[in-house]
């Protein structure tokens, strides 16, 4: 066994209102052998109260829903990549939406990638296993000061 | 004040008439000339025939001063008796051609003639008291004669044959400048009178000295020498003009014998009676008789010369009477002539060219003022410039005609305007008053403008300027305000029409109420745009619905998908197969609403329009389906090579990949075969025909035509499937959706059995750009 890396401990903030896909999220990130401590986040109010809050840890990775009511994903998105200290955590979407304005507008806001949730709970795990691997990846690259 | 110019015709008949009348006068005047000419020559004609007579009176004195001469000498008593009956015919012959000639010469009243009859008169008188004298002294005894006597009537009788002579001379000198020849005729007549004078002088005193047997007293001699010298070059001059007078070779048989007859009769006397001293023997070589014998014979011929020449010169007068008759029967007939072709171009002026175009002129200014008139039959089928002219006409009229009717026939206005305010604007005026309140008087040239809708009034103006300037052509849409409120649209199209210098010479416009078809537009505008807004609405609630209907989906599936897990081995049989139901039903949810979503984007997105090889699109189709195709047995076929056109790619793709996809599916050929290919035109079965078709082409089982339109309606299958993957039924859908995006239209031709073909067209296909490769 590997020693567990620096980034297995750090919370992923799951931003979603819709407690269904909050449970299938939370699941299929676990069927991805992801176990890092989940934070819920059920509007982007809420997510950037947690975020802002110095008590808590800085989450390693943001899932976020874009269409919210109040505060939404894509506002949400923009003010964490306006946010000094929060702009270096990678922020996945995940959201229903397909459309291709949608991702080109989380793209120019500073997402770090766009992942349609699917419907079938297996295809969320396979999203989830990529995420992994993808998570992986940027958090060996250096971090920019 | 201006003169008004003379019109063609005017200045043609002038012309002619102007010709004429020189023509005319030229030849009235030859005409008059030479008729005054033929009355001088008749004149002349008379003037002769008295000169003749009164030269014929001086011949016939002359005879009977010879003979009376001669009696008054005579030797004896028997010669006396014997000439005095001679003497006595010889005085009534001369007062017979004496009174003949005078009468004659009663009829001109020259002045210078009158002192002449008074002194003739007197000579007269006397000569005739004289021969009473020598009458009763020829009567008495030889011896007692008185030769006193015999030398006053000698002399008296001369002086009156002068003096006749004289009147005669100074007669026909009035007549002399008719002909040249004439004066000569008169010199020549002169000329003969001498020689006949002084011959019979000669002959007289040759008789006295022969009857008397006397030598010439030195006074005779040269009398006798003076008068031989007269009469020989008396000869010579009568010689040169008969010549010269061209009378010659008419009298020379008679000169040549009178000349001879004188010359024998001089020879003989030369000797004897002109040289001094000749009597030898105290006796003359010649008697009496024989003498007078040779003197008249001698005389005779110089009668019948003198005759001759007289008649010759009367001819030659007549011939000059005769030449100036027909010179003025030429002159005549030209005049005639003349008259009479002027008279022809009269005519044909006046029936070929004035009237026809009299006519033809009527006839357009007819034509000009709307009224229908017929050109002369007569003058159309001629094939001079007059006809073609009237050719040209009667096509002018049929244009004007048809132009008319054409104005009458069309629902616009049409009006025309010069730039010196003339034209035909009386319908415009009419309706525009009717329409907008404003006077007719009171719309040229900016009047019309104040009624204009205060938005469109000054491009309008400015537009109008324009055109009223330069004669450019225009084209405007505006609005009037009507006198009962409310406006009127106006389509207004102006033509200007240019003079050769580039000046505007008449604009030709028609205005079109086009008010109903502006309401219908804003109708339709505002329709199609609730149309359009309405599409767009449904799009959008489709994609948010859709969108928010999959969240819950979501759910359901989930949490399905948790509960057989969480509880396997826990739920019986029942329940797991419900569950599982539920997980498919979800799933196939997941699909309506996903293809749901994607039509709705196709109707909401802008195309993406780029240039495409579609033998590309297919070939990527090909490789994408390749394992499909394979499994399903079935083959595509390009038969030529297919154009290149603008439209949306990705699109236009998945339209091909889902008829492709759909021939294979629905085919249970053995060997199915698709077939893509590309027409120039193509007719639908309704008839349409339409340009640069594509068609897809399968040998499957067909569609009965009752499905025709069916088949593209939305989650429509004409078959029941057990299969989630097999499709929605949307795939007909979204390729209608993706034609009609591309303004393109799709049919099919089917039979059950007998496959299907698929024609479509695409806008893109349609533009200039569509080439087959």
């Amino acid at each position: 066994m590997t020693p567990p890396k620096p980034y297995e401990s750090q919370p992923i903030l799951v931003v979603d209102d819709s407690e269904d896909d909050f449970y299938a999220t939370e699941r299929a990130l676990a069927k991805a052998n992801l176990y890092n401590p989940i934070a819920h986040a059920a509007s982007g109010e809420s997510a950037l109260e947690w975020l802002e809050s110095k008590a808590t840890a800085k989450p390693g990775l943001i899932l976020l829903d874009l269409n919210m009511p109040g505060i939404d994903g894509r506002k949400t998105l923009e003010i964490i990549k306006r946010n000094s200290s929060l702009k270096t955590i990678p922020v996945v979407i995940l959201t229903t939406s397909d459309d291709e304005r949608d991702v080109e507008a989380c793209y120019a806001l500073g997402a770090n990638t766009y992942i349609q949730k699917p419907v079938n709970f297996d295809g969320l795990i396979e999203a989830m296993k990529r995420l992994k691997g993808y998570w992986f990846e940027i958090a060996l690259l250096p971090k920019d000061g | 004040m201006r003169m008004k110019p003379l019109s063609i015709r005017n200045i043609l008949l002038v012309t002619v008439a102007a010709l004429t009348l020189i023509i005319t006068l030229l030849a009235a005047q030859e005409v008059v000339v030479n008729w005054q000419r033929l009355v001088r020559i008749q004149s002349l004609k008379e003037a002769v025939v008295i000169s003749d007579k009164l030269f014929d009176a001086t011949e016939k004195l002359g005879d009977e001063r010879d003979i009376a001469y001669t009696v008054l000498h005579a030797p004896d008593r028997e010669t006396a008796d014997s000439l005095r009956a001679r003497l006595k015919e010889s005085g009534e012959a001369a007062d017979v051609a004496f009174n003949v000639g005078m009468e004659a010469l009663k009829e001109y009243n020259f002045p210078e003639l009158q002192q002449f009859r008074v002194e003739i008169e007197t000579q007269l008188s006397g000569i005739q008291a004289l021969r009473k004298q020598i009458d009763q002294a020829a009567a008495l005894p030889i011896g007692q004669r008185n030769n006193a006597l015999s030398d006053r009537w000698f002399a008296e009788s001369t002086a009156l044959i002068m003096q006749i002579q004289d009147l005669w001379v100074e007669f026909s000198r009035h007549f002399v400048d008719i002909d040249p020849i004439v004066t000569q005729h008169l010199r020549y007549k002169h000329f003969l009178r001498v020689i006949s004078d002084y011959t019979g002088r000669q002959r007289a005193i040759i008789g006295r000295l022969i009857v008397e047997n006397t030598d010439p007293t030195p006074e005779e001699f040269a009398q006798l020498l003076r008068g031989q010298g007269i009469i020989e070059l008396s000869w010579k001059m009568t010689y040169v003009l008969a010549s010269q007078s061209g009378l010659y070779a008419s009298v020379a048989p008679y000169y040549t014998d009178a000349q001879s007859h004188y010359q024998t009769l001089y020879d003989m006397v030369r000797d004897i009676f002109y040289v001094p001293g000749a009597r030898h023997n105290a006796s003359y070589p010649i008697g009496v008789d024989l003498w007078l014998e040779l003197s008249s014979q001698s005389k005779e011929s110089f009668d019948a010369f003198r005759n001759a020449s007289l008649k010759e010169i009367r001819r030659y007068v007549e011939r000059l009477e005769i030449q100036a008759k027909q010179t003025i029967a030429l002159h005549s007939l030209l005049l005639f002539f003349a008259l009479a072709l002027c008279l022809y171009s009269f005519r044909v002026i006046i029936y070929r060219v004035i009237r026809p175009i009299n006519g033809m002129v009527a006839a357009l200014v007819a034509a000009t003022q709307g009224k229908p008139v017929a050109v002369m039959p007569l003058v159309a089928n001629r094939e001079d410039e007059i006809g073609k002219l009237a050719k040209v006409l009667h096509v002018f009229q049929e244009t004007g005609e048809r132009y008319r009717a054409l104005v009458e026939a069309s629902s616009q206005i049409i009006w025309t305007w010069r730039p010196d305010g003339t034209g035909n604007m009386e319908t415009l005026f009419a309706w525009w008053e009717k329409t907008t309140g404003l006077p007719g008087n009171q719309m040229l040239p900016y009047g019309w403008n104040s009624v204009v809708h205060p938005d469109d009034r000054e491009w309008t103006k400015a537009l109008w300027t324009k055109a009223m300037a330069i004669g450019e052509n225009y084209d405007m849409e505006y609005r009037l305000l009507r006198h009962e409120g409310g406006v009127c649209w106006v389509y207004v199209r102006g033509i200007g029409l240019k003079n050769p210098d580039g000046s505007v010479r008449e604009l030709v416009g028609a205005l079109n109420d086009v008010t109903e078809r502006k309401e219908a537009e804003a109708e339709l505008l505002a329709y199609n745009r609730a149309l359009e807004r309405s599409n767009r609405e449904l799009d959008d609630f489709a994609y948010i619905a859709s969108h928010d209907l999959k969240e819950p989906l979501r759910g359901i599936h989930n949490h399905s998908c948790f509960l057989l897990e969480d509880n396997e081995g826990k739920m019986d049989a029942e329940s797991v197969k419900k569950l599982n139901r539920l997980v498919y039903l979800s799933q196939r949810m997941e699909h309506l609403v996903n293809d749901l979503l994607y039509f709705s984007r196709l109707g909401r997105q802008e195309l993406a329009i780029q240039q495409t090889d579609i033998n590309e699109v297919i070939k990527d189709i090909e490789n994408t389906l390749d394992h499909f195709l394979a499994e399903h047995k079935a083959r595509l076929h390009i038969p030529v090579p297919l154009p290149t056109i603008t439209c949306d790619k990705p699109r236009v793709t998945e339209l091909f990949r889902n008829l492709i996809t759909n021939a294979v599916k629905y085919n249970d050929q053995p060997e199915k075969t698709v077939e893509i290919g590309f027409l120039a035109t193509h007719a639908s079965s309704q008839g349409t025909a339409y340009k640069n078709v594509f068609y897809v082409k399968d040998n499957g089982r067909g569609i009965a035509p009752e499905f025709h339109e069916e088949i593209f309606r939305i989650f429509k299958r004409l078959q029941n499937s057990k299969d989630a993957d097999d499709g929605t039924g949307v795939g007909l859908t979204f390729v209608k959706k993706i034609v009609e995006r591309h303004g393109g239209k799709i049919w099919l031709e089917s039979e059950p059995g007998q496959g299907t073909v698929f024609y479509f067209t695409l806008e893109g296909a349609n533009d200039d750009t569509a080439k087959t490769i």
